[in-house]
């Protein structure tokens, strides 16, 4: 009964010839592992086909949505993060398989006539692999794809005569934006796949025509491909599975870095590990037209003429040995690469090492190490700045304009940038141990913890007020509340100590720092607040003056001679002070030295800082999370 | 292997035709535009980019304009060049962004009253270079191009400058700086590697 059904269907379709077709090739010589690469690749590759789908149906191709649809995939999808691992560390497996694929065939002399053109069918494929890889870099829109792509894009604009136009058609504009996603994407997922498909059939086709090119001899009995070579393939395949499957468990998926921003320098942007080479090579020229298109060219040039020259013995050693020089060129490049960027890692500072007095060393030396070390810098930051916006958006959501927003609006992103970018100049925030932003040489007090007791103490401490944390080398010195400090404060009994302890407690109260919340309260009830009040209207030396006599706070003392400590340190304080220091509620009558950042309140566009930066910059300044 | 050949006479050909060369030059050509059709009906996509002018809401032309950076006052007068980021209008095909980062450009005192600017972005291939205060340079993290404090390609033998032309100035509305001390620039980006510097 079976057998007739059978019969019937291979009388309509043929089925028995074509299976015996494709099971029964003869292999000369056997089976052996070294044919299973292009197995391999072909499976490699319709697991990227399957998973690529799968990921297509929950990403969306915009500037605003492409990084937030991958993020959704990666954070919150059901294993979101294993589809996208499979993806990723399969497209790294795919290059190394071509390349020992095409060792394999050009080392067994495999590309010899009549099977020129299979090989070059091969070659097409492999740059069609390698757009496959460029594109999909690019589709995740953060900042890693973003800058490595971009700096690939810009090659393009190297063609003779029509780069720009090139460029701009590739990019979908002169700069990037959603259309360089929707374009890359229809690459990556359309028209390279369909291509890819389409040299794979032809590929596969001219094998079976001209099959194997090994001979048979008589230690080696030939075999059909089943199911012996079917079997070492299986295998293969299945080896490639488990690695596949540990290595995405034991990097938990694919990286991601922070949204792709253009204004945003990003000082780690380097190309997947199998570009590594290419980059460096235009490290090495004064002109990358020659690093980026003669070198290559030549290159697939050679590649492509190798069947010809391969006829005669010759031309094929001299086809293995070059290709041979050129894999280890390029092994040795990348190794450069990847050493030159970790070169700071584990060694010792340029300004802790003794060179003996050789200044060319020492330059030598301090400029890799810096260049090092701004790498490595740059990633730390982007791992932190990733790690940051997830808090974000667990918390928050991410808005209808996308995660960059969030991120813009961040104090803790944006506040150092905006400290380094104005401040910095004069002031410091760090705590001392080397962590925050040092200003070199600093000439205004360091502003970390600023509002805090311990800021506030460390001010009133005649051994601390002239050191740089606060007037040291500043123009404050001339101050009267520099003198003060270092004649009323200098020599305080167990009771002079009490009471400016309460003074600090109470001022630093006016901060309201959220850091502080508990011991306000507890300083409020216990009585040290009132305390405090009534000693910052008493001299600590007789006959001298009390804080009231230059400082108003809350109700009692008067505007003018001094900063006004109602609300010192709070946020609405700060602001006023960086707004305008020159104020009458801060340095009216004395020359702080401080520009103004805001003054100018009927037309903000003239300010150094908007309302908003401003706000961001004095809630990191006051560690408000 | 040997071929198979089994399959490739079973249909005889109809009897010998006459050639007709018009009827397959037709068909060639015929088909030739059937064929072509789709991909000609996606030209005009394909190519837009080049063909589009930028042009905002209201018809109003975005980009290319003077934007404000900064006031005079706000640079180190040693003349220590200062990042700026660059805020104007910026259009994504269907978006429209209002006062958005668009770039950063570095900005420095040259003389009593006069300033010079130089977009950040690296005319070698596109990096954003930054500026090592210790050394009075500039140094693009991609592929080691280095700069002056005044733009200029460093040329050292030893190392490689890969980058085709110094950083790219920007031009300074000069009256108005003169006048309110406020620093308004003609943002561009230009095409990177090329000795020239062509605005986009």
């Amino acid at each position: 009964m079976m057998d007739k059904l059978l019969q019937w269907l291979d009388h309509r379709t043929g089925y028995k010839a074509t299976l015996s077709d494709a099971l029964y090739e003869n292999v000369p010589g056997g089976a052996r592992w070294r044919y299973i690469t292009g197995s391999m690749l072909v499976f490699a590759f319709v697991t990227q086909a399957i998973t690529g789908l799968i990921l297509w149906t929950a990403y969306s191709a915009s500037s605003q949505t492409a990084w937030e649809s991958v993020y959704y995939i990666q954070h919150e999808m059901t294993a979101g993060w294993f589809l996208r691992g499979v993806h990723h560390n399969m497209a790294q497996a795919m290059i190394i398989l071509l390349v020992l694929h095409m060792l394999q065939v050009v080392i067994d002399g495999a590309y010899k006539p009549p099977r020129e053109f299979n090989f070059w069918i091969g070659l097409i494929l492999m740059l069609l692999i390698l757009g496959l890889a460029l594109t999909g870099y690019l589709l995740p829109w953060d900042q890693k794809g973003f800058w490595a792509t971009s700096v690939a894009t810009n090659l393009s604009s190297l063609t003779p005569l029509v780069g720009d136009q090139v460029q701009q058609v590739a990019v979908g504009g002169p700069e990037y934006g959603h259309h360089t996603l929707t374009r890359f994407f229809a690459l990556h997922a359309g028209l390279l796949p369909a291509l890819l498909v389409m040299f794979l059939g032809i590929h596969v086709a001219f094998f079976r025509r001209h099959g194997i090119s090994a001979e048979s001899s008589p230690n080696r009995p030939d075999q059909y491909f089943w199911p012996h070579q079917v079997l070492k393939d299986a295998i293969g395949c299945f080896v490639l599975m488990i690695v596949i499957v540990g290595a995405v468990i034991y990097t938990h998926g694919a990286e991601m870095t922070a949204p792709a921003d253009a204004s945003e320098p990003y000082a780690a942007a380097r190309p997947e590990w199998y570009f590594l080479f290419l980059f460096q090579m235009l490290k090495m020229f004064e002109n990358e037209f020659v690093g980026a298109i003669v070198l290559p060219g030549a290159v697939m040039a050679f590649l492509f003429l190798m069947p010809l020259t391969g006829r005669v013995k010759m031309g094929h050693i001299v086809n293995v040995v070059v290709l041979v020089v050129l894999m280890v060129g390029a092994g040795y490049l990348t190794v450069e690469a990847w050493n030159e960027d970790n070169f700071a890692d584990g060694r010792t500072k340029p300004s802790e090492m003794d060179f003996g007095g050789d200044q060319d060393a020492e330059d030598a030396y301090t400029e890799k190490f810096e260049a090092s070390e701004s790498f490595l810098n740059a990633q730390e930051q982007a791992e932190k700045d990733y790690e940051r916006l997830v808090r974000l958006i667990e918390r928050k959501g991410i808005p209808k304009g996308g995660a960059i927003e969030l991120q813009r609006n961040d104090p803790f992103t944006q506040g150092p940038k905006l400290f380094a970018r104005h401040c910095k100049s004069c002031h410091s925030r760090d705590d001392g141990g080397g962590e925050g932003i040092v200003a070199n040489p600093p000439v205004a007090p360091n502003l970390h913890g600023i509002g805090s007791r311990d800021w506030l103490s460390g001010l009133l401490d005649p051994e601390q007020i002239s050191t740089d944390r606060y007037f040291g080398g500043t123009a404050l010195m001339e101050l009267d509340m520099h003198s003060f400090v270092m004649s009323d404060l200098a020599d305080l009994d167990e009771n002079g100590k009490t009471r400016l302890e309460k003074i600090v407690m109470a001022v630093s109260a006016e901060a309201k720092l959220l850091s502080q919340t508990d011991l306000d309260a507890t300083a409020a009830t216990d009585g040290s607040i009132a305390a405090g009040l009534e000693a910052f209207q008493v001299a600590f030396v007789k006959d001298s003056s009390s804080c009231i006599d230059c400082h108003k706070l809350g109700d009692i003392g008067d505007l003018g001679s001094a900063p006004d400590l109602t609300g010192w340190g709070s946020r609405e304080w700060l602001r006023g002070m960086i707004a305008n220091p020159n104020h009458e509620r801060f340095y009216a009558n004395s020359d702080s030295s401080m520009p103004a950042f805001a003054e100018n309140s009927e037309d903000p566009s003239r300010n150094q800082l908007t309302d908003h930066e401003l706000d961001m910059l004095v809630r990191w300044l006051r560690d408000e999370d | 292997m040997t071929q198979t050949t089994e399959n490739a006479a079973s249909s005889q050909p109809p009897q010998e035709e006459r050639r007709n060369f018009i009827v397959e030059a037709a068909a060639v050509i015929i088909g030739g535009i059937v064929g072509l059709f789709p991909v000609v009906a996606g030209l005009g996509v394909i190519f837009d980019p080049l063909l589009r002018k930028k042009k905002g809401p209201g018809g109003k032309e975005v980009g290319g304009g003077f934007v404000r950076i900064a006031n005079f006052d706000a640079l180190p007068a040693d003349g220590q060049p200062q990042q700026f980021p660059v805020i104007a209008d910026r259009l994504d095909a269907w978006n429209y962004f209002p006062n958005e980062r668009i770039g950063s450009v570095f900005v420095r005192r040259v003389g009593e009253n006069d300033v010079q600017v130089f977009n950040s972005v690296c005319p070698h291939l596109g990096c954003l270079v930054s500026y090592a205060e210790g050394k009075g340079n500039f140094h693009c993290p991609c592929h080691n191009s280095a700069f002056q404090v005044d733009g200029e390609k460093i040329d050292n033998p030893a190392k490689p400058n890969p980058s085709p032309r110094a950083l790219d100035s920007l031009d300074v509305d000069s009256e108005r700086l003169a006048e309110s001390g406020e620093i308004w620039v003609k943002f561009q980006n230009f095409y990177t590697g090329k000795e020239d510097k062509v605005a986009k």
